[in-house]
């Protein structure tokens, strides 16, 4: 019986929140990662060509854990006696690691250019995002936040407005740096710590 | 009337955020690109048309997050009781979402067409053609939203449809250069000339039927039953994408010869600045700046200097590209097109090998350094630094005539000459 209820529960919970469905569509997403990034290193001969995959993939990946951040009833979770924060930073934390770990590997090809490394970081950037958009918005419009955010960024507008210092653009613009930017790769991470904390705390909006 | 009321309703209540998203995205769009449109009207169509890569996957956001609003608001029964046919209702969401993301994009362009216009100096010919295409190719991207929106309501259509139509736009413009492409997209890639180059008529022709009959197409698939009613405009869709991608991309825009008109100005005795018409706005500042040196050149080189913008210079004149303009149509750093000039006395023989190009390159670093009057503008190289000291401790007949020789072996690439000139 004791072994019974959390399988039970467990089971109910990924049901809510559309799991199965969420981690086929991020295994999915790997391949499609991997073929597209490649067809665009042999049109444009280069790994660099890939930046555009290492942007959108971690933002779909991001925006299918987004729609799984809330349940079909989150007012009546929240009135049981149930430690909601483990499971949301649980649920946040291997929902990343499945993703990143996946696309990782669609990227291990020339990993430090437009590979591995930046489509780690950026899915752990754009989670974070994800994460603070389902507090603020809901889960149903968690990734307005990453894709205005990644919209300004890729259009350059970022750059350019605060093209004066290196340390502050990297750490504004940090989606499109070079894997080896280290204040990239640290704003992504912090952003994933805040969101996955403040997530935690706050949960879904009602 | 009664028609016009539904639509009202729809841009009142569901559309602000549209508008608003719509005209930030078109500001930070052309503040990027204020250099290729500042007081030039074919370079703010060009941009309008370059942005759509960021506008459209948007405004189809915005049209499937729209799609889902019925069964988000649980009202898909309710509203299939009424006696209002689908297609109306998807026709008037339609509108409501091209209305409002063309208005806020407008609202960007207005503001950018209200700093063009008291400083431009060439209207362009129907350059403003760009911007109707365009709009109908926004269009064709809401009714891709709306349908993909209502034929797939799931909650993360709207954030899907809007990277798929980004991937299928940046591929069609990407592959533009291989397969022509590039025409059927609204969003174009940027010609050679932003301000100086032109779409012909039949393109934008071609364009408009593409657009609207893939817009009919769309909107057939999403609101009506019998979809296979479509297969009309789709066959016009066809029709009108074989003249499209039948041709290779640069082809199609065309030099606008009255744009690239030379309008000069006498700077002194013995130089002149002759800017293209559409870049003549910009002619007082830059005989400002860059007049001194001019005149100064003139009068070593022994014969009139002609400083031109234009890309394609005539034989003898000296190229300076004007591309630092800010959106009021200022020069943004008039002092840096002083150094411009002297970096344009460089050599320009092609297929000399490397040991003789660096020669030329000595060369033109130290008339360069010589015209500027500034010793340190061209350093790092010793040679450089050699010549330039030797003849700076010359009078200035002697550099003059240096300067003349140089020019006159320039335009003939005359390696002899030049060999002679190294050892002064």
């Amino acid at each position: 019986v004791t072994t019974a209820v959390p399988r039970r529960v467990l089971r109910l919970y990924a049901a809510s929140r559309s799991l199965p469905l969420t981690l086929l569509g991020l295994a999915a997403l790997a391949p499609v990662t991997w073929a597209l990034g490649e067809w665009m290193w042999r049109l444009f001969d280069g790994p660099g060509a890939r930046l555009p995959v290492t942007v959108a993939a971690p933002l779909l990946a991001a925006t299918v854990i987004g729609g799984g951040l809330g349940g079909a009833d989150d007012e009546f979770e929240g009135v049981t006696a149930v430690p909601w924060w483990r499971w949301r930073v649980l649920h946040v934390a291997a929902l990343t690691a499945w993703s990143a770990t996946l696309l990782a590997l669609a990227g291990l090809r020339e990993p430090w250019e437009a590979g591995a490394v930046e489509l780690v970081r950026n899915t752990a950037g754009c989670v974070g995002l994800v994460a603070l958009g389902a507090v603020v918005l809901g889960p149903r419009l968690s990734w307005v936040p990453a894709f205005a955010y990644i919209g300004f960024a890729y259009a350059g507008a970022l750059q350019r407005a605060v093209s004066s210092d290196g340390q502050w653009r990297e750490a504004t613009a940090w989606v499109v740096q070079p894997g080896t930017a280290g204040t990239a790769t640290g704003t992504a991470l912090a952003l994933l710590a805040v969101g996955t904390a403040v997530y935690a705390r706050c949960g879904p909006k009602r | 009337v009664t028609a016009l009321r539904p639509l009202r309703t729809e841009i009142r209540r569901g559309t602000v955020l549209t508008v608003l998203l719509c005209a930030a995205t078109q500001a930070v769009i052309l503040s990027q690109w204020a250099p290729y449109w500042g007081a030039r009207w074919q370079g703010l169509g060009t941009s309008f048309r370059v942005g759509l890569l960021a506008l459209c996957p948007l405004v189809a956001t915005a049209a499937a997050w729209h799609a889902g609003r019925d069964q988000r608001c649980g009202t898909t029964e309710l509203l299939a009781t009424m006696s209002r046919p689908p297609w109306q209702r998807v026709t008037l969401a339609w509108a409501a979402v091209t209305l409002s993301a063309l208005s806020g994009a407008a609202m960007a362009l207005a503001v950018a067409a209200a700093l063009i216009a008291p400083r431009a100096t060439y209207s362009g010919d129907a350059w403003w053609a760009l911007l109707p295409t365009g709009a109908l190719g926004v269009g064709t991207t809401a009714a891709a939203g709306l349908m993909l929106g209502r034929l797939w309501p799931y909650r993360l259509t709207a954030p899907l449809v809007g990277v798929l139509i980004f991937a299928v736009l940046s591929a069609s413009v990407a592959l533009g250069d291989m397969q022509g492409t590039e025409w059927l997209s609204p969003a174009l890639q940027s010609p050679a000339e932003w301000y100086r180059d032109r779409l012909d008529a039949s393109t934008h022709l071609w364009q408009a039927l593409w657009f609207v009959a893939l817009t009919v197409t769309f909107l057939l698939l999403a609101g009506t039953r019998r979809r296979l009613r479509a297969l009309l405009p789709l066959a016009v869709a066809a029709v009108a994408a074989v003249p499209l991608v039948g041709a290779p991309e640069w082809d199609r825009w065309k030099p606008d010869a009255a744009a690239r008109e030379p309008v000069c100005r006498a700077v002194g005795n013995s130089a002149r600045v002759c800017l293209t018409r559409v870049n003549a706005f910009a002619a007082d500042e830059m005989t400002t700046a860059i007049g001194p040196v001019v005149a100064r050149l003139g009068g070593m080189a022994g014969t009139p200097v002609t400083v031109t913008d234009s890309l394609v210079p005539p034989p003898g004149w000296l190229h300076v590209g004007l591309d630092l303009v800010d959106a009021r149509g200022h020069l943004r750093d008039p002092s840096s097109l002083r150094y411009r000039v002297a970096s344009a006395l460089g050599p320009n023989c092609a297929g000399v090998g490397i040991a003789e190009m660096e020669e030329w390159m000595r060369l033109g670093d130290t008339a360069g350094a010589l015209v500027l009057g500034e010793p340190e503008a061209f350093t790092g190289d010793k040679g450089t630094e050699q010549l330039l000291g030797h003849l700076r401790a010359r009078p200035g007949h002697v550099q003059r005539a240096w300067i003349a020789q140089y020019m006159a072996a320039r335009s003939r690439c005359d390696d002899a000459t030049a060999q002679k000139l190294l050892r002064p």
